[in-house]
């Protein structure tokens, strides 16, 4: 009898602990997500959720449209298009790591499988210039802010499609750490990222408008008038986590580039649109 | 087809965290509420304290978000203020999955605060 | 007509004159470079008793550093906390009155703040603000205002036990409830 409750307990307790798999796929995931989105706002044409707050807010919208028609985006281009074209003091150039480029954001992020971890672009140009003796850039703002607004601009219109592959857990657990990052409530504030941008998604926090958690990714870096300069996804990621009061991660850190991953496949199917130009 | 079994980890999740929640003792003590209305309305008003008016629309105030429901009628609403203050206190008690900081237990106003933030929204 | 001219004028280069030398503006440069001074000169102070600190020295030096760009208040707050500690290791060095339990409560409650913080860390669950409440903790226990250092340990000792707390609890999260899953 003491046996046969013993195993039953352990067949139960086996059941418990393998939840994980027989949680949702990542495919799943990903159709859950953009179909509440989808609903939620459903005067908003699919591709235009990579425009943030302007999809679902008309004035504002107005207001946007007349600065992109002079985008102050713009410096940060002419810059970046520099960039890409001056050669390292070795002689070599960004094309050089980077063959396919500068159209080439939808690539990223993505699964390396040598080193099991998920390879952002940023992380990426940084390692090309570590590889060619060139000091690595912040990866906040400024200079790396302005290659990827010129590698963004230069791709627009490329269709996100992270690729999960399947013959790697790895890759299955990075996603499934990013998905967890998203959905915890942090800080002091108790707030997670689902809890302004998908609940509470188009509501107003004081006169803010909330944007949909869906195309969030799509149109990085971005010229952020509250910055008063360009800045790179991460770099909000770190904010955001501040408002919230809880401590940032370091940015291209493990967390911040797992988040990245999970979110990025979420987009999957929308086109890149950067560099914006939010508030 | 939804699985059965994220309820039952999810039960599991919960009997262990309410039990680590037990440990740390995070209640709300017992507060007299006497509080000092004007103080109550400056720390609503405070971006760096309540900043109630952030998600909240209070009459009156400026730029009010539209998150959590409207502060009006409010001693129709709660029973009391210990009842208004146990909301203000940690509000994920009641709704678990609601979006508003646990301005007590996590301390983010301390409990003179949060008497005479009471005071203020019981008056609204 | 000129005569009003005249005095508008008069009154606008008077207010232009007194207005920012009042108190009625934040923080003057005149107090922040009082501030300073009386910092230095508790560092000399300290110094003559060879109880001054590298940290002191540096703080001091962070306020002048904050005055060309006009960061009055921070500079002459950055200057009293050098100046307080300064003094407070000279009063020590010559026999001053230092309750012993208070000071070692203080270093007990700041040692175990940095663990909390170490531990909501270690999860990932570390709040923002914890690391500068230990620090500011240190402070004030150098200046021998102990029962304000142990306050403030202990609240961020707390923040560091909810940190990990919280960590733990949302471990596993996932859509809210409020999504209906999709097949």
């Amino acid at each position: 009898m003491q046996t046969f409750i013993l195993s039953l307990t352990t067949v139960g307790l086996a059941c418990v602990l393998s939840v994980p798999a027989f949680a949702s796929t990542p495919e799943e995931d990903k159709a859950t997500f953009q179909r509440y989105f989808q609903e939620r706002f459903p005067t908003v044409e699919r591709q235009d959720f990579g425009n943030g707050m302007y999809a679902i807010d008309a004035v504002a919208r107005e207001n946007w449209e007349a600065i992109e028609e002079f985008p102050p985006y713009e410096p940060a281009l002419s810059s970046g298009e520099a960039m890409w074209n001056t050669p390292f003091a070795n002689g070599k150039t960004y094309a050089d790591c980077f063959p396919n480029g500068p159209a080439l954001v939808a690539e990223y992020p993505r699964w390396d499988r040598e080193r099991s971890m998920v390879v952002t672009l940023p992380l990426a140009i940084n390692e090309c210039l570590e590889a060619n003796g060139e000091k690595p850039l912040a990866y906040g703002k400024g200079p790396m802010a302005d290659i990827t607004a010129y590698m963004a601009y230069e791709s627009r219109g490329q269709v996100r499609n992270v690729e999960i592959p399947a013959d790697d857990p790895k890759a299955l657990e990075a996603y499934e750490k990013g998905k967890e990052f998203y959905f915890a409530r942090r800080g002091q504030f108790n707030f997670s990222c689902s809890h302004c941008h998908m609940g509470n998604s188009g509501t107003t926090l004081r006169t803010e408008v909330l944007s949909p958690a869906m195309g969030h990714t799509t149109h990085w870096p971005v010229y952020r008038s509250k910055w008063g300069e360009m800045g790179t996804l991460h770099r909000r990621y770190k904010g955001c986590n501040e408002q919230v009061r809880a401590k940032a991660f370091p940015l291209q850190g493990e967390e911040y580039r797992n988040l990245e991953y999970f979110m990025a496949f979420m987009d999957s199917g929308l086109e890149i649109n950067g560099p914006g130009a939010r508030k | 087809m939804l699985s059965p079994h994220p309820v039952r980890a999810s039960a599991l999740a919960l009997g262990l965290g309410l039990s680590t929640l037990a440990a740390i003792a995070a209640d709300m003590p017992q507060l007299d509420f006497n509080g000092d209305a004007a103080a109550g309305k400056a720390i609503v008003n405070d971006r760096g304290k309540g900043n109630c008016v952030a998600c909240h629309l209070i009459v009156g105030a400026e730029s009010p978000g539209a998150i959590g429901p409207a502060l009006v009628t409010m001693q129709t609403r709660y029973p009391s203020k210990e009842a208004l203050a146990r909301q203000i206190w940690d509000a994920t008690v009641k709704a678990p999955e609601a979006a508003m900081p646990p301005f007590g237990k996590h301390e983010i106003l301390t409990n003179q605060e949060l008497i005479d933030v009471v005071e203020y929204i019981w008056s609204l | 007509m000129m005569i009003q001219e005249r005095f508008r004028g008069l009154l606008t280069a008077l207010l232009l004159v007194t207005l920012p030398a009042s108190n009625a503006w934040a923080t003057h440069r005149s107090e922040a470079e009082k501030a300073i001074q009386d910092a230095k000169e508790a560092h000399a102070l300290a110094e003559s008793a060879g109880v001054a600190s590298p940290e002191t020295a540096e703080m001091i030096q962070k306020a002048e550093g904050l005055m060309p760009s006009r960061q009055f208040t921070k500079a002459q707050e950055t200057a009293m906390n050098a100046m307080k500690q300064d003094l407070f290791a000279f009063e020590q060095s010559k026999g001053g009155q230092v309750d012993q339990t208070k000071d070692a409560a203080a270093q007990e409650a700041i040692g175990a703040a940095e663990a909390a913080r170490k531990k909501a860390a270690s999860v990932n669950g570390e709040w923002r603000d914890t690391a500068q409440f230990i620090k500011e903790a240190e402070d004030l226990a150098k200046s021998g205002d102990f029962d304000a250092a142990i306050a403030l340990a202990d609240k961020a000792r707390r923040q560091g036990e909810m940190g990990y707390e919280q960590a733990l609890r949302e471990r596993g999260a996932t859509f809210p409830s409020y999504v209906t899953k999709q097949k």
